[in-house]
């Protein structure tokens, strides 16, 4: 158990050097730089120059780099090119509305395609080629498109939603939730598809096994076994669906929080792709792939927790 | 922005050589794509409108005979910009698809056929680049290189090339193994051609249902892209920004989000009807559910007095599986009586239907199989058909079940002790600590040289015999009054077959419970049955006292079988086998009644 954590980690923290080195050696191929983005072109090459060595651009890529990671262990990310924020402050406001419409996402898409999974596997016939369908659907629909048509129904027709925007939890709860209904709702679409078909490929196959036979025969209650002893036989790779579907999640974020304006790390990457500011999307990839590798790790520990042959060799 | 499903059945090691005829939906799928690349080459030819020419007086018009898809903000036709906007979102995706592909197959290809440090070496890289946050790194890139999505594109199947490339890998060495590959090594076959000539072929369905899943997800991605600003540049079109451009004006015209949205979800839809048509070729289909749907009845009607007549009574009952040609039946109008007490040995070849039969006596004949006649009426009720509600009375309570592999009878992930608690708490109506010490209790009585230990242990920690003695426990929980055992000492070595045969019949001694064994051992039957019944073909050829039967067998069949049987085997000659065929009692009948017929006419 203890090993394998220190695997995780251990593969955890290349990755992590490697988003930064990626990050930063791609900056040093801009053609143009960073403070020619921001006089624009008519600045003059003595205006340039001083604002590079304002901003430190003027030094050989290693150098900056080096000063960049040693800021991090320090909590500092550096300053947003564009306003002047610290990153560490951008991140700290940002991460928030993100956390809760990936998690939110995550817990609505695990709920119903568990559900629908386990439906479909016992039911089978029909309800299993419905649920391909909604499947196939889930996966095809491009989130933003379904998120646009989201808010023409319930935000203009029906008027019973408001369309963008975000409200911290503690300041509003109420309208909190009502605003996340629908990014919620758009990002959960294709999770929900890939769950629950991977819950119903797995509790099939419990299912299938011979102790179901077995123990119901020796008294044991269908619903209990389905939900008790099939659950527990699908939850590894259900888990491991989930787990990948947190992850996709947070790729969504980028274009939905900009469909929604929800002002979190995804609309952050998306700004500072089109602005140029890498101080701002190297700081907010970075902790978006530390949360990843936090999500993966956790994902592993669990599968050791509920797999009681790995559990006994670790 | 999917991922793959996760199949215990690995489609890498089934992927076939020959893909099937395609069914509707697949051939619906690729005119889609046909029609979707057609109308992208011949663009500037087919397209009614030049895609950039603004006609501000017809703007936003919805579909009209002139303009089939009506028109955009600016008054574009918006076809003609659909049909332009193809090109440059299907050539990103078609590079994203190569890149994928490629990568993956060659990395898999090595990996997988060349083994050792190579192999290592590439998964150990595939698991790093398996962990990066693909999406991030895209915007990484579209920072830099601005605008530049055909390079975001091949990034992202570079990136997320090591999926493919294990899944080729384990293609490769499942066909590596094989004997034909050997041989072909062994006879100096460069491995260049082998891979070429064995190995790929084998990889074939796998590519295409790969490439096409992977395709519907660069699309995806792409369109997102292309909608935040990053893609294509207007005013030139492409699907994701057409979104982008509609969703300003979603308030007034919504129409306008239809056109790009809708090809998008069909192009994405059809490269996935595609791969998953085929993954469900490629993977074995699906598995049959062992677990019993509840039947209908809600009542046990009461064909005779309880306490009185046999214990159990299976009357003309059969068995038969649905199948396209109507029901095909694997047991027919079986009918046999067990006694308070006694001890009732159904003996077969496999095959035979006696399994089927004990399920039937248990109602757990499971998904797809159903019960067509008779009745098992046990202690004056009839069973069949019957509700869950009805049959918690009986299963594990008065009717409890032994199976033939100890190993796979319970259930992995929960202790064995804690799962036999479960049995007690269900079937002998005690609880807390009660439940608990009655759990040592039985195991201390199926004699387990360390109860308390034993019910501490999964499963897969306990030996053959081990686990078929908690199975036995699992079965005394509820108190029964008859056990069906279902050839509980076939699956066990020689050694272990005669303790647990003994501790059966200790436990009928002190029980008094009857037993319904099936087996194909007549030592079993001469050492523990009453009485015997003999099935052939999924009928009942001949039942008799033990005794008779050893003594004075009746049918050709059950002489055969006798005479087959090993423990009466002669040093040094043959085991004699069973040859030919056998009447069944319905083909006596229908002999009869064609002798019948032949006679009255």
């Amino acid at each position: 158990m203890i090993r394998l954590i220190a695997t995780r980690i251990a593969v955890s923290i290349p990755v992590l050097f490697i988003m930064t080195i990626l990050t930063f050696l791609l900056a040093s191929l801009v053609p143009g730089d960073a403070a020619t983005q921001i006089l624009g072109p008519d600045a003059t090459p003595e205006r340039i120059a001083q604002l590079n060595a304002e901003l430190g651009l003027d030094r050989p890529v290693l150098e900056q780099y080096l000063d960049w990671l040693a800021g991090i262990f320090r909590g500092d990310f550096g300053t947003s090119l564009f306003s002047g924020e610290p990153v560490s402050r951008l991140l700290e406001q940002r991460f928030w509305p993100t956390f809760w419409l990936a998690t939110f996402a995550a817990l609505v898409s695990a709920i119903i395609g568990v559900t629908f999974g386990v439906v479909a596997a016992v039911k089978g016939g029909w309800a299993a080629r419905v649920l391909d369908g909604i499947g196939m659907l889930g996966i095809s629909l491009p989130n933003f498109w379904v998120a646009l048509l989201l808010i023409v129904l319930f935000a203009g027709t029906l008027g019973w939603l408001p369309a963008v925007g975000y409200t911290a939890p503690q300041d509003d709860f109420g309208e909190f939730l009502s605003r996340m209904v629908l990014p919620v709702t758009a990002m959960s679409f294709a999770g929900v598809a890939l769950i629950a078909k991977q819950t119903r490929e797995s509790m099939a196959e419990a299912l299938s096994r011979d102790f179901m036979r077995f123990l119901q025969a020796n008294g044991f209650p269908r619903r209990r076994l389905i939900l008790k002893y099939g659950l527990r036989y699908a939850a590894i790779p259900v888990l491991a669906t989930i787990s990948a579907t947190f992850v996709n999640h947070i790729g969504g974020t980028v274009t939905l929080e900009s469909v929604f304006a929800i002002p979190g790390l995804g609309s952050m990457v998306a700004r500072g792709t089109t602005n140029h500011d890498l101080a701002n999307i190297q700081g907010a990839v970075l902790l978006f792939t530390a949360v990843i590798l936090l999500v993966n790790l956790l994902t592993d520990i669990v599968y050791t927790l509920l797999n009681p042959k790995v559990r006994a060799n670790a | 922005m999917s991922t793959a499903v996760i199949s215990s059945t690995s489609a890498a090691a089934k992927a076939p050589g020959k893909l099937r005829r395609p069914s509707i939906p697949v051939i619906l799928a690729l005119t889609w794509l046909v029609i979707a690349v057609g109308g992208a080459l011949l663009a500037d030819v087919i397209a009614p409108f030049d895609p950039l020419k603004q006609e501000i007086l017809q703007a936003m018009q919805t579909p009209t005979p002139e303009h089939l898809l009506g028109t955009d903000v600016l008054g574009r036709d918006v076809l003609s910009r659909l049909m332009h906007g193809a090109g440059p979102t299907l050539s990103s995706v078609a590079v994203a698809v190569v890149a994928y592909t490629g990568i993956g197959l060659v990395l898999g290809l090595i990996a997988g056929y060349s083994g050792g440090w190579t192999d290592r070496a590439v998964v150990a890289l595939t698991s790093i680049v398996i962990a990066l946050p693909v999406i991030m790194v895209l915007f990484v890139v579209l920072s830099v290189f601005r605008g530049n999505t055909w390079l975001a594109m091949l990034v992202f199947g570079v990136l997320s090339s090591p999926i493919m490339t294990l899944l080729v890998r384990s293609s490769a060495i499942a066909v590596r193994n094989e004997l034909f590959v050997d041989a072909a090594r062994v006879s100096g076959l460069s491995p260049l051609y082998i891979v070429f000539r064995h190995v790929l072929p084998r990889s074939r369905g796998l590519i295409i249902v790969q490439g096409a899943v992977f395709g519907a997800t660069a699309l995806i991605v792409e369109s997102s892209l292309s909608y935040l600003g990053f893609g294509t540049v207007p005013p030139n079109p492409s699907w994701g920004n057409m979104i982008s451009e509609a969703s300003t004006v979603i308030t007034s015209v919504p129409w306008l989000l239809v056109p790009p949205g809708a090809v998008i979800a069909l192009t994405a839809l059809s490269l996935g009807v595609i791969g998953d048509s085929l993954r469900d070729s490629v993977s074995a289909g699906w598995s049959t559910s062992k677990l019993t749907p509840s039947g209908r009845r809600t009542e046990a009607p009461r064909v005779a007095e309880a306490g009185t007549g046999p214990l159990l009574a299976v009357r003309d009952l059969s068995v038969g599986y649905h199948s396209a040609g109507g029901i095909v039946p694997i047991v027919k109008d079986v009918s046999f009586e067990i006694g308070r007490g006694e001890t009732l040995g159904l003996v077969g070849e496999s095959g035979s239907g006696k399994t089927t039969v004990a399920f039937g006596v248990l109602g757990v004949i499971g998904e797809g199989v159903a019960v067509t006649g008779g009745s098992v009426v046990f202690d004056g009720a009839d069973l069949v058909g019957q509700s869950d509600a009805v049959l918690a009375q009986y299963r594990g309570k008065r009717i409890a079940y032994i199976a033939q592999e100890p190993m796979v009878a319970l259930g992995p992930s929960h202790r064995v002790g804690d799962q036999l608690r479960e049995a007690i708490e269900l079937n002998d109506g005690l609880s807390g600590e009660a439940a608990q010490q009655r759990v040592i209790e039985l195991l201390t009585l199926v004699e387990l040289r360390d109860p308390a230990g034993s019910a501490r242990k999964y499963l897969h920690e306990l030996s053959g015999g081990m686990a078929q003695r908690v199975s036995i426990a699992f079965a005394l929980a509820g108190r029964p009054e008859l056990l069906v055992a279902d050839e509980p000492t076939t699956a066990l070595d020689v050694t272990v077959q005669a303790g647990i045969l003994g501790l059966l019949m200790r436990l009928r001694e002190q029980t008094g419970m009857s037993l319904l064994i099936i087996t194909h051992d007549w030592g079993v039957i001469a050492d523990v049955c009453d009485r015997v019944v003999v099935m052939y073909k999924g009928e009942i050829v001949e039942q008799a006292t033990a005794e008779r039967i050893f003594a004075e067998p009746q049918h050709p069949y059950t002489q055969a079988l006798l005479t087959s049987n090993p423990h009466g085997a002669q040093p040094g000659q043959d085991l004699p086998v069973i040859t030919g065929t056998f009447t069944t009692p319905s083909m006596e009948r229908a002999a009869l009644a064609g002798a019948g017929t032949g006679a009255a006419s």
